[in-house]
């Protein structure tokens, strides 16, 4: 076949060209540690990618939700704690007070403990969590569950806040509540009823000052108590729920992303002796280039 | 005697020449469309001497050009192809680009959204979390008017392009009815057949260049000109003819911004093929327009879904949630075909209760003097219109309504999403207006409404199949697989060109080792031929020296 010079010469700068080009794209992917870096590199990969990270982030978020949520329990489960503690603690001091030993005086001393045994369980029953709203006023956060309500007679005090739990999403169709209402945990029964703990207390309290404590108050205190430890447990079985859809979401998490690293991500021993094999060809066809440019008759005329 | 002199003389002239044109060869071996020349030297009638016939010398036949017609055809119809993929791919490439690596596109906002709408429900009463939610509404909003825009931008691009080919294809057409004349009167003059070898390869390069950026039929005449047709046989250059039908570009009746080809002010832009033409406006119907459809109808659907859910919730102060995203005062554009003169109004508005059932498309509403008929655009289906026009109607997930009823024939272009990625805008600034309750008595702490927001994020919202991400994950996914390919028929059609280029290119083009051996045997035959002189003229010293 003849060859036209000039044609030859363009087709040999096209080719060294070319392979720029492709050696470019395999720099890009290096420097960029992935093999897909627009969709048209990978149609049908693209829209997995999509899915992936959003699977991905969506999951991460679920994960914050499930911190979020175990920081409100957590706090919750504290703070049951320290009432199923002082509620012990008026057991006792009411077993105390019945005792018939007990003189107007030593009932009048206990009665100063039970009150402040009362004040600090209404300080736990308004306990606020880390933004500031009030973890059992039910959907109310801004208002405090529950407050004097100033009367000469039962109810003392009113609960505020309302019977709503908050959900918190934990999964791709899990939900959590992260609080109680604050009448589930001390009453009262009903609404504007004078069964709750703090009355109860305040009752027991008054009668301590008046020398006549009842023998109820025992009975009481133990329902109180039942009710608080319902919470309690409920709220560790939630904590362990957390717990264990944490796990579930981090292997989800992990799968996911060994996943979209499969799909996107380069194989950079592949990458790199492509990258070493282009560089060579270019090389070559440089150097193939300059010999064939110096073959001329011209020269030898 | 005087026959050896004569002889030698037509050798030294015919040598002359081939050095001449073997020069001429050297010198154009980088010109664009030259085709090698060679002298074509016949030998003189011999005369006879009784005892036989002598020869008399060497003539200069022709200089003709090494020229292959078929494959010059075969090299304008590979370059029409290669220039079609190619403005296609570099136009597609571009979209590629825009709608992005998957990782910095319009995906990661939306899923930020629907994430600060679970922080809002983790905290339904704080403000700064309010605030980010508000902020990623925005951000989401700007990132559909980026992307919009950015389309624009091809769309402005695109019809720059087609003119730059229109005035090409003129400029080039006036050119070749020049060198028509120039041919035909240079044929004239030739009395052997004899051809303006020079000027015909600049006419050759011309009809290429035309080739780049349309598809054409060139047809020769018999006196040397020639015809050149394009589209369906339109006419752009006839042989005979002094002038040159015009190219120009004109806007579509109903929309200025989409462009339509003329021939001598006759509308043919659904008969252009081939070229760079060809490529744009292809890209323009296969590519920018249903991924600004797709775009307009993922932001649209969003921006519906969204202040729906928004609007069953309550926001701080115990108000229904107002809307989060606004798509302008007018979101669907309704233009009135100027051509028909049956008058009438149409209103189009979007159907909140089922935006859903929002098609990538735009519609035509024909009116023919009696009745409605409602065609969709992109698959070209009528679709029915029970009770229109005298209720209004539902269709696709917008109503239509009759305002003034035409009196005669009349055509409504309808875009239900075509400018839904561009007028999408975050409506709400103030933090305690986010609907995150779900009852509008209960407190702060109330997240249902928040929690469904958040739950949008997985719902198949699209043609109740697709989430929001993974709509854009598919459009990204179609104009990423007709982006590849068209780089794989770009690189496909660039092949076949330079193979045909290679073939026309060996046969014409200019080989310098050739025309270094050519050089050495012309001169040396002419060093020869005058040696012949210098014989002649010692003959003739002899023949003077034997009378002294």
């Amino acid at each position: 076949m003849r060859i036209s010079t000039a044609f030859t010469q363009t087709q040999s700068v096209n080719s060294i060209v070319d392979q720029q080009a492709r050696l470019n794209e395999t720099q890009l992917q290096l420097s960029s540690g992935k093999q897909v870096l627009k969709p048209s590199d990978n149609p049908a990969a693209a829209a997995q990618i999509v899915n992936l990270n959003h699977s991905i982030d969506t999951t991460k978020q679920y994960q914050d939700n499930i911190a979020v949520a175990q920081g409100n329990l957590g706090l919750q489960a504290t703070t049951l704690q320290s009432a199923n503690d002082a509620v012990q603690r008026l057991r006792e001091l009411a077993t105390q007070a019945l005792n018939d030993s007990n003189n107007a005086n030593d009932r009048k001393a206990i009665a100063n403990e039970v009150d402040q045994l009362n004040s600090q369980l209404i300080g736990l029953a308004n306990t606020r969590n880390a933004s500031g709203d009030y973890l059992f006023s039910g959907f109310l956060t801004s208002t405090p569950a529950f407050a004097s309500t100033g009367n000469a007679s039962a109810p003392f005090y009113s609960y505020n806040g309302d019977s709503n739990q908050r959900l918190v999403q934990i999964g791709e169709s899990r939900f959590i509540t992260d609080s109680d209402p604050g009448s589930n945990v001390f009453g009262p029964s009903s609404a504007g009823g004078t069964d709750s703990l703090f009355d109860v207390v305040k009752s027991f309290s008054d009668d301590l000052k008046a020398n006549t404590p009842k023998t109820s108050i025992l009975d009481q205190l133990s329902s109180a108590l039942d009710k608080i430890s319902n919470v309690q447990s409920s709220n560790g079985a939630r904590l362990n729920a957390l717990d264990r859809q944490q796990t579930a979401n981090a292997d989800y998490l992990l799968s996911t992303q060994t996943v979209l690293s499969n799909t996107q991500d380069l194989d950079y021993a592949q990458a790199i002796s492509k990258y070493n094999l282009q560089t060579t060809t270019l090389q070559a066809a440089q150097q193939a280039f300059t010999k064939v440019q110096q073959l001329s008759l011209f020269s030898f005329l | 005697m005087t026959s050896i002199l004569g002889t030698a003389l037509s050798g030294l002239a015919a040598f002359q020449r081939s050095l001449d044109t073997t020069s001429n060869n050297i010198a154009n071996v980088d010109t664009e469309g030259y085709n090698r020349q060679r002298v074509e030297l016949t030998s003189r009638d011999s005369v006879s001497i009784g005892s036989g016939f002598i020869g008399q010398g060497v003539n200069v036949a022709n200089v003709s050009r090494i020229y292959d017609q078929f494959i010059s055809g075969q090299v304008r119809s590979s370059t029409t192809a290669f220039n079609q993929a190619d403005a296609y791919q570099t136009l597609a490439s571009q979209v590629d680009n825009v709608i992005g690596d998957p990782t910095t596109g319009l995906a990661p906002i939306l899923t930020a959204f629907f994430d600060s709408a679970n922080k809002v429900a983790n905290n339904p009463a704080s403000i700064p979390a309010r605030q980010v939610f508000l902020s990623n509404a925005d951000s989401v909003s700007q990132q559909f008017n980026n992307v919009a825009h950015q389309f624009d931008t091809l769309r402005s691009q695109t019809n720059a392009n087609l003119q730059v080919s229109v005035d090409d294809i003129n400029a080039d057409a006036k050119a070749i009815v020049e060198l028509n004349k120039q041919i035909v009167i240079a044929t004239g003059q030739a009395t052997g057949g004899q051809q303006p070898n020079d000027l015909l390869d600049k006419r050759d390069a011309l009809l290429n260049k035309l080739a780049e950026n349309i598809d054409i039929s060139v047809v020769p005449q018999q006196n040397g000109a020639v015809s050149v047709f394009v589209g369906q046989g339109q006419t752009l250059v006839l042989g005979g003819s002094n002038q040159a039908s015009t190219l120009s570009l004109a806007d579509s009746s109903t929309d200025p911004q989409h462009k339509e080809i003329q021939l001598n002010n006759q509308t043919i832009t659904s008969q252009i093929t081939g070229g760079k033409l060809g490529g744009n406006l292809s890209f323009r119907d296969n590519v920018l327009d249903p991924s600004q459809l797709q775009l307009g109808v993922l932001a649209t659907t969003f921006a519906e879904t969204v202040n729906n859910q928004h609007a069953l919730g309550y926001d701080l102060s115990g108000i229904a949630g107002a809307n989060l995203f606004s798509l302008g005062s007018q979101p669907i554009t309704v233009v009135q075909n100027p051509n028909l003169s049956g008058g009438g109004s149409i209103s189009a508005s979007l159907d909140s209760t089922n935006p859903q059932a929002l098609q990538a498309s735009d519609y035509r509403l024909d009116y023919n003097g009696s009745s409605y008929s409602l065609t969709r655009l992109s698959d070209n289906q009528n679709i029915a219109l029970p009770g229109f026009p005298g209720a209004s109607v539902s269709v696709d997930g917008f109503v239509l309504q009759q305002t003034t009823a035409p009196t005669g024939a009349s055509s409504f272009l309808i875009r239900p999403a075509f400018s839904g990625a561009q007028n999408i805008s975050a409506a709400l600034t103030d933090p305690t207006k986010v609907a995150a309750a779900g009852s509008s008595s209960s407190g702060p702490g109330d997240n249902v409404n928040a929690l469904s927001l958040a739950g949008l994020a997985s719902a198949t919202v699209l043609n109740g199949s697709t989430t929001f991400a993974s709509g854009y994950g598919n459009l990204a996914s179609n104009v990423g697989a007709l982006t590849n390919a068209a780089t794989i028929n770009r690189s496909a059609q660039n092949t076949l060109l330079t193979q045909t280029q290679q073939s026309q290119a060996s046969i014409s083009g200019v080989n310098l080792d050739e025309e270094a051996a050519n050089l050495i045997k012309f001169q040396n035959a002419y060093q020869a031929a005058a040696q012949a002189i210098s014989v002649s003229r010692s003959v003739f010293d002899t023949l003077i020296g034997a009378f002294r």
